[in-house]
């Protein structure tokens, strides 16, 4: 009201003064009508809707007048007489005695106006765990783990309190989908010490229980229970929870509870514990192997063979979650580390150590060749030992993640030699994937710079390999010059060079420096493999030929693919192999698949470089000089033709290893 | 004041009348006297003063107002009661003082009642329910700065006696939208006749 306009007084609101001071019933109506309501409502649940009907209880949903809020009302089935009115009570009284997140809140017990007992609890959704873990729409894996924890933790507190609840199952369980979790149901829950006094059951006629009908034994629901509680007179404590949690799991896992068939067949399979191992009877859930052996341990026939504590149980699930291996599953190398790059959660390494090692070592392990399935297994054993280092407690400081990709660039270097000349593109591949891992730990990594640069080389990607920040000490600087004198060689496994460029960079490589024999080896295994065409390979192997032998013209390779022949002609002696560490020791020749070889080399010429060589024949009839230095595998040879004079057959089939017999026939001088 | 009356149950809590008397609080003596100004002066203008008294007139009530207040009894009468007579009482005497028999028969009535301040008389009466009025008045002042939207149209239909359907089609609201929204107005409405009461009726 602006003070400097005379009052004109609204007549509308002449009473107010009064409802408002005095608070008759109009002016509490106006004052605080909600109380007014409060006050006025004489019946506090209204409009029920049956949501449920178990054995004992109807599940109602009700408003509350008074607190002006849908609740859940149980009552006791009308069929149920005053034999079951204190179960029901005690249910209640039990239930509201346990007081955690994770199970039913119980707000109010008491008797109606028919003298029947109720008691409210909390509503919610309708919606059970087993409706969350099956179907079309069940939730993720983790989801259902995660909720799985919840039940255990509401169990390990009731198991402190010395309740057990004795009916654990999935449609026990309230579960939305905001992760909340309440186990409910606690109609068949005892307080151990009553049990231990060894509390009657109730007399059959009485059972409250549908499901007690069989040999008036039964409690709990056939499918989850424990076999304790199916074997008549066995003793039954909180491990039978244990056991229920079990199964729960399994069909958390699986979708199915563990035990399925007819009732009696449940029955038994109970009472066996007899159930079929989750991996192996549903392979496509892809349940690791780590929760299987905590369902198989929840699970265990005797009660002393479980988890000792829903809280154990709990932790199995927990460590699993968090990457640590679970006490149920005996470790092991790859496990533990996939588990230890779970654990530290960096993205890209989730799964690179893992498929890196896996892939590779299998790979390698199929290969026949003894001294490769060696190194594999060196490999496998090097990997672990730097992996271990850093599987328990690690923190991840600094320093380690450096040490960690420097360790990871220099298993991609191991992985390169081992398996570059084997399965050149799966290794550079994998090679790949361990750098980048490296890189994620340690963005700065010279190490991992390193050999992402020698990759780069490997694949002549040129074009990337000028652009890497390579340290001037690294030992591979010298490569830059190759790379700086193709800048434009942007090749991958997709993009290959023509046979003439790469004919032409071999040429070149020779006058910048003649003295990186295996990457150039390896520039041509890689490319041979990634090459789809492989046709009129002949000037890059004679190309690389002149490289390792360091001189042009060295030789002349005379290819037929009609005939599948190779004539390799040369004046002085010539190598075919490159004879170092970082060499494949095999033929170099390989690239130029035969069936037949011819060698016309005036000078020596050494059997030994055919190493591993796909030939069926060998043709040796114009070598001036066979030299015969060691042994040869050419495990497909047939047929060595010999000229006569030259040395024999005996020292022949003792230096060449064959898989099968092969002939030496010497011809007659043909010439 | 965060929780003061419950951190302190004992603190006193200062009417606006007390902080203008007794602590010589120069705003709140501006406020009380401001509302209770306005008060007399339309007041004094409805029992017939002429305009060119009404200033002086109105601030000799508003000085008889503050000088009596400390014989202010509410064990014998209502604060509003009480303010009545003050302001009846001033308006005889000026009457009086005019020598206008006439307005005073007019407005009080006969001599024999003039000063019989015990019993209420009707001027006593309608003086109270036009404070009452006025209290009320101040609140929906107060009200409808608080409120946006359509409550106050709503609640203000509702007091020219429509029904809540009516008023639902009027305003284009649902009627459960026009209750809650004049339940809610009309709440806070009497909640500020409630405090205005305590600031400007000593207790």
């Amino acid at each position: 009201m602006n003070p400097a306009e005379p009052y004109r007084p609204d007549p509308r609101l002449a009473e107010a003064y009064d409802e408002a001071t005095q608070l008759d019933e109009k002016g509490l109506e106006g004052l605080c009508p909600s109380y007014v309501e409060l006050a006025g409502s004489s019946k506090r649940y209204q409009d029920s809707v049956l949501l449920g009907k178990g054995a004992v209880k109807e599940v109602y949903k009700t408003f509350n007048n008074h607190t002006k809020r849908w609740i859940a009302m149980a009552r006791l089935r009308a069929d149920r007489g005053p034999e079951f009115y204190d179960l029901f009570v005690h249910e209640a009284w039990l239930t509201a005695s346990l007081n955690h997140p994770n199970i039913i809140t119980i707000h109010d017990a008491g008797v109606d106006a028919e003298g029947r007992p109720f008691f409210t609890m909390d509503l919610k959704r309708n919606t059970t765990l087993a409706d969350r873990a099956t179907g079309p729409r069940a939730a993720r894996r983790r989801e259902l783990l995660e909720a799985f924890m919840k039940v255990c933790d509401a169990v390990a507190y009731a198991h402190s309190r010395g309740v057990v609840h004795l009916d654990l199952k999935p449609e026990n369980i309230q579960a939305d989908t905001f992760g909340e979790i309440l186990v409910c149901d606690w109609g068949l829950a005892k307080l151990v010490d009553e049990m231990e006094e060894g509390e009657n059951e109730l007399p059959s006629a009485l059972r409250p229980l549908d499901n007690m009908t069989l040999m008036g034994q039964i409690k709990g629901s056939p499918g989850f229970m424990s076999p304790e509680q199916v074997v008549p007179g066995s003793m039954k404590d909180h491990r039978s929870d244990i056991f229920s949690l079990g199964c729960i799991l399994h069909l958390l896992l699986t979708g199915h509870p563990p035990f399925q068939g007819t009732e009696d067949e449940i029955i038994e399979a109970t009472r066996l514990a007899d159930c079929i191992p989750p991996r192996t009877r549903y392979p496509d859930c892809h349940i690791p192997e780590a929760l299987e052996a905590v369902v198989l341990k929840a699970m265990a026939r005797l009660p002393e063979d479980r988890y000792a504590t829903a809280q154990a149980l709990r932790d199995e699930i927990s460590n699993f979650l968090g990457g640590y291996s679970t006490l149920a599953e005996k470790s092991g190398f790859f496990r533990e580390s996939r588990l230890f790059l779970r654990r530290n959660r960096i993205p890209a390494m989730i799964t690179f150590l893992a498929i890196v090692t896996l892939s590779v070592v299998s790979v390698l392990f199929i290969q026949s060749i003894k001294h490769q399935r060696e190194r594999a297994a060196q490999f496998a054993s090097e990997a672990e030992s730097v992996t271990t280092l850093y599987l328990d407690e690690l923190e991840r400081s600094e320093q380690e993640r450096k040490t960690l990709a420097s360790n990871l660039a220099s298993s991609a270097s191991d992985l390169k030699k081992l398996g570059i000349y084997v399965r050149p593109i799966e290794t550079v591949r994998e090679a790949r994937k361990l750098v980048a891992s490296a890189f994620s730990l340690n963005s700065e990594s010279a190490n991992a710079q390193m050999q992402s640069f020698s990759l780069d080389c490997i694949t002549l990607n040129f074009k990337a390999a000028v652009n890497n920040p390579l340290k001037p000490d690294s030992e591979l600087v010298d490569y830059l010059l190759f790379a700086k004198a193709f800048p434009d060689f942007d090749f991958t496994e997709n993009k290959r060079p023509t046979v003439g460029q790469l004919t032409e960079f071999l040429i070149q490589a020779r006058n910048i420096n003649p003295n990186r024999q295996a990457l150039m080896e390896r520039i041509v295994a890689y490319d041979y493999a990634a090459r789809k065409d492989k046709g009129a390979y002949a000037p890059v192997v004679e190309a690389l030929l002149e490289y390792v032998n360091e001189r042009k013209g060295a030789l002349v390779l005379e290819h037929s693919m009609d005939e599948s022949l190779l004539v390799v002609r040369a004046r002085d002696n010539i190598r075919f192999v490159i004879w170092d560490k970082w060499g494949s020791n095999n033929c170099l020749l390989r690239f130029l698949p035969v069936r037949s070889l011819k060698p016309v080399v005036d000078d020596r010429f050494y059997l030994g470089d055919l190493q591993s060589l796909h030939i069926e024949t060998l043709d040796l009839t114009e070598c001036d000089s066979v030299m015969i230095n060691h042994a040869v595998d050419l495990p497909f040879l047939r047929t060595v033709y010999l000229r006569p004079g030259q040395s024999g057959e005996k020292i022949l089939r003792t230096s060449i290893r064959s898989n099968e017999r092969f002939d030496v026939i010497v011809k007659g001088d043909q010439e | 004041m965060k929780n003061g009356n419950m951190d302190n149950p004992n603190q006193t809590r200062y009417t606006l009348l007390q902080r203008a008397c007794d602590l010589h609080d120069e705003s709140a003596w501006e406020e009380f006297v401001g509302h209770y100004r306005r008060f007399i002066f339309y007041i004094l203008r409805e029992l017939g003063v002429a305009d060119r008294d009404l200033e002086d007139l109105a601030q000799q009530v508003l000085l008889s107002l503050t000088k009596d207040l400390s014989n202010y009894d509410q064990s014998r009468a209502r604060f509003r009661t009480w303010l009545s007579a003050v302001i009846r009482n001033a308006a005889l005497v000026h009457f009086r003082k005019q020598k206008s028999r006439q307005e005073r028969i007019r407005v009080f009535g006969e001599e024999q009642s003039i000063d019989s301040m015990d019993q209420p008389s009707d001027i006593d009466l309608r003086i109270e329910q036009e404070w009452a009025a006025y209290v009320a008045n101040i609140a929906m002042t107060r009200v409808k700065e608080v409120f946006q939207g359509q409550a106050i149209q709503v609640f203000e239909l509702g007091l020219d006696g429509l029904s809540a359907s009516d008023i639902a089609e009027k305003t284009g609201l649902t009627i459960s939208s026009v209750y809650t929204l004049r339940k809610r107005v009309k709440k806070r409405l009497y909640l500020e006749i409630r405090a205005l009461v305590v600031e400007l009726e000593p207790a």
